[in-house]
């Protein structure tokens, strides 16, 4: 315990993560779920955007791992201390209503000292990466927001373009 | 640890020094070409669309790599920032094998006639364009370059029909390979065009649009500008000039070498270099001529870091012009919302360009030319393209990229940039890089003028989107920062005047008898195009009178 005492704890990633906790797991879900929430086509939890931040965390944003520790803690007190409950336990109209606090920099300043803005913008760049980016970095999954916006994978090496149909079919 | 010395080294292996070196090698010389970066191959492209040399959200595949090699901007208001690769202000190109032609969107502009002559054509007309800037005409005309434009045309290869445009300059050849087929964006321009009596015509473009030099044609995938080319179709250095040069013996290109300084004798000549190899180690390669093609911040930073007793500032410095006159493009235009789909996967994209405005617009010293642009990956679309009306997120967001994201078309270009001498290169007097080289430092503004021009040339662009039948257009407008970039250039100017300018109209730095800076660097003014096949000329230019009257042992 003494040889510990020094270092920073660092609590256990849930499983099939690399840095964020399962609480953490829950409440980005929430979040990134509220920016791009699911409906005839999936929202961002389900195209995997929570996997591919948890990825970058551990990669090329290592150096937002502490934004993020306090982003997802003080998001959750916020919603407990509004609405009794946690940020993921709320429906999505609430969500949305926090989530604008924060984009106008008017969250509490008990959570958030420049009222949320900081924190909006990291997790709104990272989501949409996430979700409209390639699947190789653990976000759109089964390429679901390219089949949403109707462009195809990538190609396979040697596809004839020149025959290909020239016009897209309208999304049904 | 000095080498064997050999008859030049080249320092660069980008857009231009790879043609020096070819020019040379092909003439008998011995050439060292020493590049930064690696050599990367087609498998090498991974078409991810965050991590490519347009978007570094997860850094750039093709150089530099982001630890080790920082630059310092200094921003309007005088703040500096340590700045790596991937971060607002670096100004990167790339640091490869092929330098930016590995990764470019490869449009392959001749320069339009006046933009050598930019104060002979408007020093009466436009006297507030040269209020606080440094625009001048060139030592050279467009006649004098004509002959390599078409060197680097066939040589290097480019498509398109630009017989279409009655602005260009004069020219012997027509381009070796035909356009690709147009795609739907292209069409609807075309009518919007038509409609307004401009004169559009198919960008000419160095990437096979059928199998030439040995390679084949464009796949048309959406994974075009910011990553190599998977079929190898896109023509640059590493597929090109550099091959060919290997193949003749007489060229070693050494890649993951990082020069530190131009080494002078007591007469002010070059004696070789020093540089460090990929493992660290430091190595001195005599030469009996250095050629400098690092691009226009890494060049002046080269030629500043080389210091002796004849020059205290730096090689080429003795007048302050080495790293003066930084300039890259302001890319102004508009995007333009349709209610039909516009958008049909094939790539690269660009397809259709308008030299209407390039000059002879009322009132301005200079223009732009338009065109349609490459295919805007998804991410690249909800980060830039987006309707400013649009929501940022949530369900009204998701709801209008899914409508949207096939139904906008963005025409933009390159204003012509007035160049401006405190936009500059400087040495940092304090950050250093991996090896312990001074770094450059980026500070300046752009010229009022170019701002207006680029104002009145996105006008345009919208006029364009508008009578192509666009219901809904938002502009887009330019910054007042310093501009380098992809695009970067100016910091060595070629001239008469050694007073003046940096290097002579043959690319030989004032002061020495052996040294050259050839890559854009030298370019006086930038143009209103996309300045890569200008880059390629000179270089072509260059190399040929040096092979032929250059002395090798």
């Amino acid at each position: 315990m003494a040889a510990a005492a020094g270092c920073a704890r660092r609590p256990a990633p849930a499983a099939g993560y690399r840095f964020l906790t399962q609480a953490e797991v829950e409440t980005l879900g929430a979040w990134v779920d509220t920016l791009i929430p699911p409906d005839e086509d999936p929202g961002a939890r389900d195209a995997g955007v929570v996997r591919y931040i948890d990825l970058q965390l551990t990669r090329w944003f290592r150096r937002h791992q502490s934004e993020y520790r306090e982003a997802l803690a003080h998001i959750d007190r916020w919603a407990r201390s509004r609405a009794g409950r946690g940020f993921a336990g709320l429906p999505l109209d609430a969500r949305e209503e926090m989530l604008s606090l924060m984009e106008q920099g008017e969250a509490d300043r008990a959570w958030f000292p420049d009222g949320g803005k900081a924190a909006f913008e990291l997790v709104l760049a990272h989501a949409m990466q996430g979700f409209y980016g390639n699947p190789r970095h653990g976000g759109n999954r089964g390429y679901a927001s390219w089949k949403m916006i109707g462009v195809p994978p990538m190609p396979v090496r040697g596809r004839e373009h020149y025959e290909a149909e020239r016009t897209f079919p309208e999304k049904t | 640890m000095p080498l064997p010395e050999v008859d030049a080294v080249v320092i660069g292996a980008g857009a231009a020094g790879p043609i020096v070196a070819k020019e040379l090698a092909f003439a008998g010389w011995r050439v060292v070409l020493l590049e930064k970066g690696r050599w990367n191959t087609p498998a090498d492209c991974r078409k991810d669309d965050l991590r490519n040399q347009r978007n570094p959200t997860l850094g750039y595949p093709f150089g530099p790599e982001e630890e080790g090699n920082p630059r310092v901007f200094v921003d309007l208001n005088g703040r500096e920032r340590i700045v790596k690769p991937s971060q607002p202000g670096y100004n990167n190109n790339a640091f490869c094998v092929g330098g930016g032609t590995l990764s470019y969107g490869a449009m392959a502009w001749r320069y339009h006639p006046n933009d050598f002559r930019m104060r002979s054509t408007y020093a009466a007309k436009v006297p507030r364009a040269f209020e606080n800037s440094t625009l001048e005409d060139w030592p050279i005309s467009y006649d004098d370059l004509e002959p390599y434009y078409e060197k680097a045309e066939w040589e290097i290869g480019v498509s398109g029909d630009v017989s279409g445009d009655p602005f260009q300059g004069p020219r012997r050849r027509p381009l070796p390979m035909p356009p690709l087929p147009p795609t739907r964006e292209h069409e609807i321009l075309e009518k919007g065009a038509r409609r307004l009596g401009l004169h559009p015509f198919s960008i000419p473009m160095l990437r096979n649009s059928v199998p030439y030099n040995g390679r084949p044609a464009c796949m048309r995938c959406r994974w075009c500008v910011g990553f190599a080319c998977e079929v190898d179709a896109k023509n640059g250095t590493q597929n090109t000039v550099i091959p060919a040069a290997l193949a003749t013996g007489n060229l070693e290109l050494r890649t993951q070498c990082a020069v530190r300084e131009i080494l002078l004798n007591d007469r002010g000549n070059a004696t070789g270099v020093a540089y460090f190899d990929r493992d660290g180690r430091l190595w001195e390669q005599p030469a009996r001529y250095v050629v400098v093609s690092c691009g226009a911040i890494e060049s002046a930073r080269l030629l500043l870091n080389s210091r002796s007793r004849l020059y205290p500032q730096g090689l080429g410095n003795r007048h302050d012009w080495v790293g003066r006159n930084l300039q890259g493009h302001t890319y102004t235009g508009a995007n333009g919302l349709f209610e039909e789909i516009v958008y049909d996967d094939l790539g690269p994209g660009a397809s259709i360009a308008i030299c209407d405005y390039v000059h002879g617009n009322p009132g301005l010293a200079g223009g732009a030319m338009l065109a349609n642009e490459f295919i805007r990956l998804p991410y690249q679309f909800v980060s830039g393209i987006r309707d400013p009306e649009a929501p940022r997120w949530g369900r009204a967001h998701k709801e209008f990229v899914r409508r949207a994201y096939r139904r906008i078309i963005p025409v933009q270009g390159p204003t012509q940039e007035i160049p401006v001498f405190d936009s500059r290169v400087t040495l940092d007097p304090r950050v250093r890089d991996r090896f312990g080289i001074p770094v450059a430092r980026i500070s300046g503004y752009r010229h009022p003028h170019t701002i207006e021009i680029s104002e009145y040339t996105a006008q345009r662009a919208a006029d364009w989107l508008r009578a192509s039948g666009a219901v809904k257009v938002w502009l887009r407008r330019a910054g007042r920062g310093v501009s380098g970039g992809q695009h970067q250039a100016g910091t060595c100017r070629m001239g008469n005047d050694p007073k003046t300018s940096v290097v002579d109209a043959w690319c030989r730095v004032h002061d020495t008898d052996n040294v050259y800076v050839v890559d854009a660097s030298v370019h006086v003014t930038n143009g209103a195009y996309n300045p890569v096949l200008t880059i390629m000329a000179i270089a072509y230019r260059a190399g040929q009178r040096l092979a032929k009257e250059g002395r090798r042992a």
